[in-house]
């Protein structure tokens, strides 16, 4: 990542640029268009917010840009590499080096210490032993939670389990963290707290896409993309909310 | 990326299996269940049998693996042969003569017949002593040798004197309290007739719990006035060296044919048995005992296989949602795979593991109680490792590529 010099802006590098994207679900007699034709760019060092009602196709989307799924028309290009045609084996690899998820359950294995959570990308990234503890801590130390690294998931409180969560996203230094509802477990203070390092990995440079129905978690973004039935139906450029004790995001 | 997935699906895999296992203990018992059985028996059956293999191998070699016999009858495999058998001329002392005489190939014979009898000292007496008639010969062939005293001289047995050797049993309860010396000299007796003590022998110990030391070895013209002479002696043949034996075989049948006066048609009315014989018609019977044994444990296995397959298919769907997170973090199918497959290799494995310690106490505590021998097998243990790695991979292939073949997206919904 480069320096955050093009913060907000389109100036940085082309990260993800979306053609014509759709995507149908066959359920047999029934065809789901789940998104139609969906065009959008993103540059390096976003933070957007994609919104919209359940059923809007969002979390399709999500799930396209997050490399879990493949389109079913239309182009998809990933930091200058096409990635709607490749096979399972191959998005397995994007995802481990290009795409850090952040969940709105936190995701993270029950039994396994925070530490081992966060190592989990590194594992699959072929990266071992001290290399790998090493970044692990760090990505941990940048979430707050290094003191906690030998704590299990249960002995954490939702809002330290989500810092474990976006620490193991950072931990292979993706080209975008991408949080599906980040907050939707979380209570208002936490809420605000896991948003303000939205922030701040923002400011440092992270390109972060997140997708909510909620307009407070939306309004820190520089940019809201708005989805109903498939389709963007507004894509704009937002102030963003900066927080300040009184405006804790209503819940 | 994907060269390395195996050293990572081992050792995340190895992580998982251990965690897994420790955290559901009673799950995972039943799970190895068929495998603990299958092993165990593996390892005790082959123990034993290994064991009561060094048990007859020792008493069929005992005079040495070249010795071999001629006898009026062989070993019959049927009621008619057992029959056709009796009929035989009786072997005697003459056709010991011909064929020690005219052999080049004989090192030593020994003639010798056994019967059971009452042995009596003063008021003390054994029933029950096998009296064994021995020519001078024998003495080369015994191999415990003796304890006190001496063997008996050419002379003592040309001229059919009254003479024993005796086993420990005998001594012990003949002449309680005494030493083997002392009972040098004593006279016992034997069907009324005296016999002078001139030698005590070696402990022989027991072959499958009977005692080989109630024994009274006198010589074998004396043995045949007191039982008769019409009992078929044994001949036990030592060649010149062990690979004469086949030479010396062939020799001594040429020589008995020959005394027999048989015409070339004539089929032999005698045996000529070497220590071969018996010891391949025991190796068929363990080949049957392992032959069922291999069935037993198939089956015990394929029992375990398909309980580590189902418990497998369990775990993969409880563990559905982990599997979302592992792909969604960027792990490919073949990591998967190899994961779930370590797991249930493990897992195959720690029931081997447990069966091969159970198997060893059961045949250690076994040989403690009988006369049988505690024998090690590396082979077994090998055998029993191998069979449940190759268990876990079978039965765990499929569970395991079910769990690789999950859908991200519908693994991470998954509650």
């Amino acid at each position: 990542m480069s320096d955050a010099q093009t913060l907000g802006t389109e100036g940085g590098a082309l990260i993800i640029e979306i053609r014509g994207l759709g995507k149908t679900y066959d359920m047999g007699k029934v065809q789901v268009e789940a998104l139609r034709g969906v065009d959008l760019e993103v540059h390096e060092n976003e933070f957007i917010a994609i919104m919209g009602p359940s059923g809007s196709g969002k979390s399709t989307l999500m799930n396209l840009i997050g490399c879990l799924d493949t389109p079913t028309a239309g182009t998809y290009s990933l930091n200058n590499q096409e990635v709607s045609n490749l096979d399972d084996n191959e998005l397995a690899a994007v995802r481990n080096s290009e795409i850090g998820f952040v969940f709105q359950t936190f995701n993270l294995l029950p039994r396994a210490t925070a530490l081992h959570n966060v190592e989990l990308p590194l594992i699959y990234a072929g990266v071992s032993g001290r290399e790998r503890k090493k970044r692990a801590l760090r990505a941990l130390e940048v979430t707050g939670l290094g003191d906690r690294s030998d704590h299990r998931p249960n002995e954490l409180s939702g809002g330290q389990r989500q810092r474990v969560a976006i620490a193991r996203a950072l931990v292979n230094k993706p080209a975008i963290l991408l949080a599906d509802e980040p907050t939707g477990n979380l209570d208002s203070k936490t809420s605000r707290e896991v948003m303000e390092l939205f922030i701040e990995l923002h400011d440092k440079g992270q390109t972060v896409i997140v997708v909510t129905h909620e307009p407070a978690i939306a309004s820190y973004a520089h940019r809201a993309v708005h989805f109903l039935d498939g389709e963007i139906v507004r894509d704009e450029r937002q102030t963003p909310r900066r927080f300040h004790a009184e405006q804790v995001p209503a819940e | 990326m994907s060269n390395d997935h195996r050293s990572i699906g081992l050792s995340e895999g190895m992580r998982i299996a251990i965690d897994s296992i420790w955290a559901n203990k009673l799950r995972s018992f039943l799970t190895v269940l068929g495998n603990i059985i299958a092993v165990t028996s593996i390892i005790l059956v082959v123990t034993i049998i290994q064991g009561v293999n060094a048990e007859v191998t020792d008493l069929l070699t005992g005079e040495g693996a070249d010795v071999y016999s001629i006898e009026r009858s062989g070993i019959a495999f049927s009621h008619e042969e057992a029959m056709a058998m009796r009929g035989r001329p009786r072997i005697t002392r003459d056709d010991a003569r011909f064929v020690r005489q005219e052999a080049t190939t004989i090192a030593a014979l020994s003639v010798g017949a056994d019967r059971s009898a009452r042995v009596e000292y003063g008021v003390y007496s054994v029933d029950g002593v096998s009296i064994e008639g021995r020519s001078y010969d024998w003495a080369l062939f015994d191999r415990t040798g003796m304890r006190a005293g001496r063997y008996f001289s050419a002379l003592e047995v040309d001229r059919n004197r009254a003479v024993a050797m005796l086993g420990r049993d005998v001594l012990e309860e003949l002449f309680p309290g005494l030493s083997p010396e002392a009972a040098l000299g004593r006279r016992i007796r034997i069907k009324n007739l005296h016999f002078l003590v001139i030698g005590v022998l070696e402990t022989r110990g027991s072959a499958f719990g009977f005692s080989q030391d109630e024994v009274a070895v006198v010589p074998i013209g004396i043995w045949q006035r007191l039982f008769g002479y019409r009992t078929s002696l044994q001949l036990r043949v030592k060649p010149r060296s062990p690979d004469m034996v086949e030479a010396s075989m062939d020799e001594a049948r040429t020589l008995m044919r020959i005394r027999h006066r048989l015409r070339p048609r004539d089929e032999d009315d005698f045996a000529v048995t070497g220590s071969d014989t018996f010891l391949d018609l025991y190796h068929q019977f363990t080949a049957g005992i392992y032959g069922a044994l291999i069935g037993i444990v198939a089956m015990a296995l394929v029992v375990g296989g398909i309980v580590i397959m189902n418990i497998m298919l369990m775990v993969v769907t409880e563990r559905t949602r982990e599997i979302g997170i592992r792909k969604a973090v960027g792990a490919t199918y073949q990591q998967i795979l190899w994961q779930f497959l370590v797991e249930a290799v493990i897992v195959s494995l720690v029931g081997g593991v447990a069966g091969i310690t159970l198997g060893y106490a059961a045949a250690a505590a076994i040989s403690s109680f009988t006369p049988l021998p505690f024998v090690l097998v590396p082979w077994s243990v090998a055998a029993a490792l191998a069979t449940v790695m190759v268990v876990g991979v079978v039965f765990g292939i499929y569970p395991a590529s079910r769990a690789a073949m999950l859908d991200p997206i519908a693994a991470l919904r998954y509650e």
